[in-house]
């Protein structure tokens, strides 16, 4: 038993020197970085987390590797990022599931930004409102009208409780001062179903998947969820211009590290992050896929995840007993 | 109509025979042969693996690979299953329960043999109605809203009830005892967690995979591990001969492989209705219909055919939903998608007039890919059974070694691990004391989609339970459960005395 205790001994010793050493900025990465990826592989989070790896790892001359730990709403593989040791070398892929969870999942072994830090954001990619077209509503405020004439009558599809997909329906619902019923599904495509289907009349998805089905005239776009319109389906006015103002719900994903991870790594990995970010195919190619580079600092980026909490903790409070 | 789409499909072989595309089938169906055969390892941890490696490539290479790997898992899956008692995947669950008593007789290779014939059947018919009738089979499949999927998990509950072997009242236990445990984890209604014991990892629920492992193969490898010697002596007898399948096998397993194809189908369609429960009705009805429903669960070919060929029609036909609306039928077909969206092309309605390339070249691929595959496998048929000429310790802790690894790898989780193990344990006690774990499966499968589209329903009639009757499909499904439950009672009214015999009988024997 002696000897292996040792060897262990020797063994987390050595760990402990490597990681000592590789904390100095100039030297990182020194090994490879792991990105962990706390949804299932094939979604957006795990596709946009391998095209930065790849790029980081051929700008860094270190492997950035993607490690999918998916479950629990995000929460399991984000303990263990903040569980992590804070060299830099375990980042975690994060999106406003992440800042919705912060109020609607108290309980949970993490705080966001208590026990990581922001590092850079990646993208944002913007949803669409879309109706059966059985529906009379042709426009977004006669839509908004036909639910208030008919307050609780109709109803919403979204992927589940607390996604940001639900979050979109409910932020609609207050701004606009409607009643629709939430109807949750297990995962997009069934919600998708039921609305193509007709069970459901409304529901609000995202831009790329929805597109072919509206232009099939199988669904009617009524809007799309971001500041500006999508380059997607740039005939769609956007919810805010087309008769709720102030309406902005996109998904967006973003990059943080466990807390007390060095400042000048944080640094460095977020000016190599911005480059990926400014290149020109990286930009094309995300068009087409209805996604927009996003660029901050560390701490504009904090900033722009302690707002979006604040924001859902606020609709979370006025719509709660609701959602759970 | 069918003039041009035969035209159409003559393009698609000009597409799916071009050497590299050729080539991306062929690597296909082999990895996912190769990772189908490994204990647990999914297609979608095959599939996430190299869908990185796709990114380079062309847009219809990329996909008729993809596409190779899920069909091609699916052919490897059912060979653990029948020769060591091994679902790797949760579709041929079933396929253990006969299957492996095949085995046990030295009739492996023949049961291997009717699953490979059965499944390029299926593939075929599914790959056929996706060419001819998918604009109508997706009409239908859309009116499948929560009432009338509901009504049909009923239907399936009480149906497969009678699923295993033995006491009635064990079978409705154990069929409880699934319901509970697909309880588990958060509840999709409100978001609320259920029996997760403060452990985030159950939040999802217990992993099906590890379900089927647990229950099946590593109950199974306790249950056996301290009596080798009679096993080895029926494994040995394996004979060239006795690989292929004779001509009453075969006479027996045409009707089954037909009516499993077409319960495939069908499943296919309705959404959230995968390949798992599309293999449990097949079993279900095929042991309905016999007329010696004792002899399922003791080495029924027919118990083999009819689930495989109905796990591959579903396989195939699962592509219709998620090529013509791009609504992914399970989360492999969400994968697909995202390979397609990466490549920057949108799977929905227009993909057939946009991308002619892509869609009638995937179609002719996959009678490609299915030809691949039977010539793979059969010639192999031999050399999987030798498998089991490996003496058993050498061979059962190294399949257990791959059910870890495989656990592991479908959400790479060390927890799923030790889950899968202590299913396990329970496995065994529950298989010492008589009662059968095929119930628990199907309870684990339908209960959560019962139950999610009950409340779902509810929600949409505002509490209304005049839904199931008002709703003419539902109706039907309720009115053929009342047959089903009437008739079933009426049997048992008029044969009291035989059945308490038969199910003595079985109980000592399992």
């Amino acid at each position: 038993m002696m000897p292996f205790v040792r060897s262990l001994l020797c063994l987390c010793l050595c760990v402990l020197a490597l990681s000592g050493i590789s904390v100095r900025a100039q030297d990182y990465p020194a090994r490879p970085v792991k990105i962990i990826v706390p949804f299932g592989a094939g979604g957006p989070a795990d596709l946009y987390a391998r095209i930065v790896a790849q790029h980081l790892s051929d700008a860094l001359k270190e492997s950035f590797v993607v490690d999918d730990r998916p479950g629990a709403g995000a929460v399991i593989g984000t303990s263990e990022v903040a569980k992590a040791a804070p060299d830099g070398y375990t980042l975690l892929m994060m999106s406003n599931t992440h800042t919705v969870n912060e109020t609607i999942l108290p309980n949970k072994s993490y705080k966001l930004m208590r026990d990581l830090v922001p590092v850079a954001p990646v993208n944002f990619s913007d949803l669409v409102m879309v109706v059966h077209p059985s529906v009379p509503a042709k426009t977004l405020t006669e839509f908004i009208a036909l639910a208030k004439a008919r307050p609780g009558a109709l109803n919403y599809a979204s992927s589940g409780t607390g996604t940001p997909y639900h979050m979109a329906g409910e932020l609609f619902k207050a701004l606009s001062g409607t009643d629709i019923v939430h109807i949750p599904y297990r995962g997009s495509g069934e919600a998708r179903n039921a609305v193509i289907g007709g069970h459901v009349q409304m529901m609000i998805d995202a831009v790329t998947t929805m597109a072919p089905n509206v232009e099939a005239g199988q669904v009617r776009a009524l809007g799309v969820s971001g500041q500006s319109r999508s380059s997607v389906l740039p005939d769609v006015p956007t919810i805010a211009e087309a008769g709720v103002p102030g309406y902005e719900a996109t998904i967006w994903l973003g990059l943080m590290a466990p807390k007390g991870t060095p400042d000048a790594i944080v640094q460095k990995l977020n000016v190599e992050i911005e480059k990926v970010l400014k290149r020109d195919d990286i930009k094309q190619d995300w068009a087409k896929q209805g996604a927009t580079p996003l660029l901050m600092s560390p701490a504009e980026f904090g900033e722009y995840i302690n707002k979006d909490i604040e924001k859902w903790a606020k609709l979370i409070a006025r719509s709660g007993a609701k959602l759970r | 109509m069918t003039g041009t789409a035969i035209a159409d499909l003559i393009h698609g072989f000009g597409v799916a025979l071009q050497p590299h595309n050729f080539l991306a089938c062929l690597i296909g169906v082999l990895m996912g042969n190769i990772v189908g055969v490994l204990p647990g390892m999914g297609v979608m941890a095959a599939i996430s693996i190299l869908l990185p490696l796709t990114f380079a490539m062309p847009p219809v290479a990329a996909i008729l690979m993809l596409a190779g790997i899920y069909y091609g898992a699916q052919y490897g899956g059912a060979i653990c299953s029948i020769l060591l008692n091994l679902p790797c995947h949760p579709p041929h669950a079933v396929t253990c329960l006969d299957g492996y008593p095949m085995t046990k007789q030295g009739k492996g290779g023949t049961a291997l043999g009717i699953t490979m014939l059965g499944s390029f059947v299926g593939a075929s018919f599914g790959i056929t109605q996706m060419i001819f009738f998918a604009p109508i089979l997706v009409s239908i499949a859309l009116k499948f809203g929560p009432a009338e999927v509901c009504s049909l998990m009923l239907l399936g509950l009480l149906a497969g009830s009678t699923l295993a072997r033995g006491s009635a009242l064990k079978g409705i236990a154990m069929t409880t005892f699934g319901l509970l445990l697909g309880i588990f984890g958060t509840d999709v209604t409100t978001g609320l967690e259920r029996f997760t014991f403060g452990f985030p990892e159950l939040a999802d629920g217990i992993e099906i995979v590890g379900l089927a492992l647990g229950l099946f193969g590593i109950a199974e490898f306790m249950k056996s591990v301290n009596k080798v010697e009679p096993l080895k002596a029926g494994y040995a007898k394996v004979r060239l001969r006795d690989m292929r399948p004779s001509r009453t096998d075969l006479k027996m397993s045409a009707f089954p492989i037909m009516r499993g194809t077409l319960i495939g189908s069908l499943c296919s369609l309705i959404p959230g209705t995968g390949p798992t429960i599309a293999s449990f009705v097949a079993y279900a009805t095929e042991k309905k219909v016999s007329k010696t429903p004792e002899r399922f669960g003791r080495g029924a070919i027919e118990g083999v055919a009819a689930p495989e060929s109905s796990t591959h029609s579903s396989v195939q036909g699962d592509f219709i939903p998620t090529m013509s609306l791009g609504i992914p039928g399970d989360s492999v077909m969400a994968l697909l998608l995202a390979a397609l969206t990466i490549q920057g092309i949108t799977p929905g309605p227009q993909l057939i007039s946009q991308h002619p390339d892509i869609f009638w070249g995937l179609i002719a691929s996959f009678w490609v890919g299915n030809i691949l595959l039977v010539f793979l496998n059969v010639p192999m048929i031999g050399l999987w059974v030798k498998l089991l000429t490996i003496p058993y310790k050498y061979l059962y802790p190294s399949a257990l070694f791959f059910v870890c690894i495989g656990v592991y790898s479908t959400n790479n989780s060390l927890f799923q691990v030790g889950e899968t193990l202590v299913i396990g344990v329970l496995g065994y006690v529950l298989l010492v004391l008589g009662f059968h774990p095929a119930p628990i499966l199907l309870g684990f499968v339908l209960g959560p989609r019962f139950e999610e589209n009950f409340r779902r329903a509810m929600l949409l009639s505002r509490g209304d339970l005049k839904v199931f009757i008002e709703r003419p499909i539902s109706a039907a499904f309720l009115t053929v459960c009342v047959i089903l439950l009437l008739g079933q009672l009426y049997v048992r009214w008029r044969s009291r005395g035989r059945v308490v015999t038969v199910d003595a009988i079985a109980v000592e024997e399992s």
